[in-house]
């Protein structure tokens, strides 16, 4: 611990810091605060009305209610460019940037809506799908209950009055009953399969499947040696250090990779084994834990 | 001029704040030299207010208008890492109930409670996935079947893929807790005696 | 403590963005506008990921979702909450058009994992 006397003479340095700071702070922004309080906004709501895509939208059009909004706009923002009252001129240009948006309303083509609505459609649609697939693993594992069964004919049923209303294009109806659908069959799952645990266990069918699996892990591992060490690295002796790993890590994975060649993965295996495990001593001996 | 002002003691109080936290640092770093860890930012540069986050314009009024992080945090609870708030904790402990829909407060997400283990090789703990912490952000469309198939076996999942941005790593790294954060998932750890067999 | 003193008065060499903001500039600057910058963190103290990423349609992978003032206004995207209901208008360009200018699109915030997220 310090003494008491020390800690205060450290404090008032940092308070005559602070003081000294402050000052050429507020100079610095007093400096900058010249001129008009309203230009940066200004500036923001000339670019949407002269420049902006919506801005360039409108006149290349001839629909001249929108014209005619656009025309309204840039004579509120002239006014409150004239001067006038800090919050009479905010509401100004307040009002003309909503007015550019009535008027781009006025001829934009749904900008696009229809489209996101139909990609939305199919996104929830994949979904849909990939639950069902699951609901229907699930009832062959515990037997077809009846309440699943009943879920599924009305899961069924809103899924198909869904499609039939897609085809009328009627996006919006559309999308009530397929929302429907999903929503019983995340619940029917729910029900199903609630406080569960599943394990997918660690067995391959093939030792090529392994060797894959290998070739990953050992991918992994040299991710991790950039991820974990990255300050390290910079140290010439952290980098000697890790050579000597690196290097064999490499030559067991190059034999690997021909013995994979080969034909042989059960070697290959061994080798990829082999390369990992220099490259978790890699990031040991660099002073980072990791599990083997 | 009432903007200048304003800017003005948000600077002032930007750097008051800094100045105590810096007074705290290193009063904490005297009672203990072994606190400092160097590959973690130091409490000072976390959750900087926009106008010092090195990406908001500092001469903008609207970037002085923005809550700072910190500000938004200070009653949430603490994580190691990312913005340093263990969102989970947070949702559990009531601190912040998140909106499952955009108008209605009062509609509740569906919660799965169903986990799944994947075993990995070696010493390294198995990967515990719980979709209960998951559902209390995502429904069931922002993964199923994009970004994984929700059948056993059909996911092939590796760290590097994961750093490579795919898979897990299309949140975790980004938004969701960083992939440094390896205890988080691999979590159920193996019986001793393959420890000790295990490479 | 001199160390301290530099790193108060050159904040903006060093980038303490927080975790997970998003920069969007695929547009705004060409079209005359700062960078918008979407912070994650704000909104989901208030709203779970799927009501963006699934209800409103927002893809996972910053710079993939083409957003425009037009679509904003009609209530698509950002538009469906900031309307000056639920939270500021379009009209306050510079709360979300706050960024610096020269940034590029994409994530801010020490992220460790890059690469493709999904479409």
């Amino acid at each position: 611990m310090r003494s008491k006397p020390m800690m205060l003479s450290a404090m008032a340095t940092r308070v005559a810091l602070l003081v000294t700071t402050l000052f050429f702070l507020a100079a610095a922004s007093a400096a900058t605060a010249s001129g008009d309080p309203l230009a940066k906004r200004l500036a923001m709501v000339h670019t949407l009305l002269f420049e902006s895509s919506a801005a360039k939208q409108i006149e290349g059009s001839d629909t001249e209610a929108a014209l005619a909004k656009r025309r309204e706009a840039i004579s509120l923002y002239e006014t409150a460019a004239a001067g006038g009252s800090m919050e009479t001129r905010q509401a100004q240009l307040n009002q003309a940037v909503a007015m550019l948006y009535e008027a781009v309303g006025l001829v934009s083509d749904g900008a696009g809506g229809e489209q996101k609505a139909r990609r939305d459609f199919e996104n929830r649609q994949s979904s849909l799908q990939a639950l069902l697939s699951a609901h229907e693993r699930i009832m062959k594992e515990k037997g077809k209950s009846q309440l699943h069964t009943l879920l599924l004919a009305e899961i069924e049923e809103d899924s198909e009055m869904a499609e039939a209303l897609l085809a009328e294009g009627q996006f919006v109806e559309a999308r009530v009953h397929l929302d429907r659908a999903y929503e019983v069959t995340m619940l029917s799952v729910e029900h199903a399969r609630t406080g569960e645990t599943l394990t997918r266990e660690l067995k391959f069918d093939t030792p090529k499947d392994e060797y894959a699996y290998e070739l990953d892990r050992n991918d992994t591992h040299r991710m991790l040696v950039k991820m974990l060490l990255k300050e390290k690295l910079e140290s010439q002796s952290t980098q000697n250090r890790i050579a000597g790993f690196m290097e064999a890590a490499d030559s067991y994975r190059d034999m690997a990779l021909q013995h994979a060649d080969a034909g042989d993965f059960i070697e290959a295996i061994d080798a990829l084994e082999l390369s990992t495990n220099e490259l978790v001593k890699a990031i040991r001996g660099a002073g980072v834990y990791i599990p083997g | 001029m009432k903007p200048y002002f304003a800017r003005m003691l948000a600077v002032a109080g930007a750097l008051v704040a800094g100045f105590l936290v810096v007074v705290m640092h290193s009063a904490m770093a005297d009672e203990n030299p072994n606190a400092f860890n160097r590959l973690m930012r130091p409490a000072s540069e976390r959750n900087a207010p926009p106008e010092a986050d090195g990406i908001h314009d500092p001469t903008a009024d609207g970037t002085l208008m923005l809550q700072p992080p910190r500000e938004a945090f200070s009653n949430l609870p603490k994580s190691r890492s990312g913005n340093y708030v263990d969102w989970n904790r947070a949702i559990d402990d009531m601190l912040i109930a998140p909106r499952s829909d955009i108008r209605n407060a009062d509609m509740n997400a569906v919660v799965l409670d169903l986990n799944i283990v994947r075993e990995v090789k070696g010493s390294m703990p198995d990967v515990v996935y719980p979709h209960k912490q998951h559902t209390q952000w995502l429904d069931c469309s922002n993964c199923h079947p994009a970004i994984f198939i929700p059948m056993k076996g059909a996911n092939q999942i590796s760290m590097a893929s994961i750093l490579m941005g795919e898979k897990c790593g299309v949140c975790h790294g980004k938004v969701a807790f960083p992939v440094s954060e390896c205890r988080r998932c691999h979590s159920k750890a193996k019986p001793v005696d393959q420890n000790q067999s295990g490479s | 403590m001199l160390a301290w003193f530099a790193c108060l008065t050159l904040p903006a060499a060093i980038v303490w963005a927080e975790y997970g903001d998003i920069i969007i500039n695929e547009k705004a600057e060409r079209e005359g506008m700062s960078p918008v910058i979407f912070p994650h963190w704000f909104h989901r103290v208030r709203f779970q990921c799927s009501v963006c990423h699934v209800d409103l349609g927002f893809k996972t992978k910053a710079g993939s979702n083409y957003i425009t003032m037009d679509k904003i206004s009609q209530g698509q995207y950002c538009g469906a909450c900031h309307n000056g209901e639920i939270a500021w208008p379009p009209e306050t360009c510079d709360l979300c058009h706050s960024g610096e200018p020269g940034l590029e699109t994409g994530i801010k915030g020490g992220h460790q994992t890059s690469g493709p997220g999904i479409y």
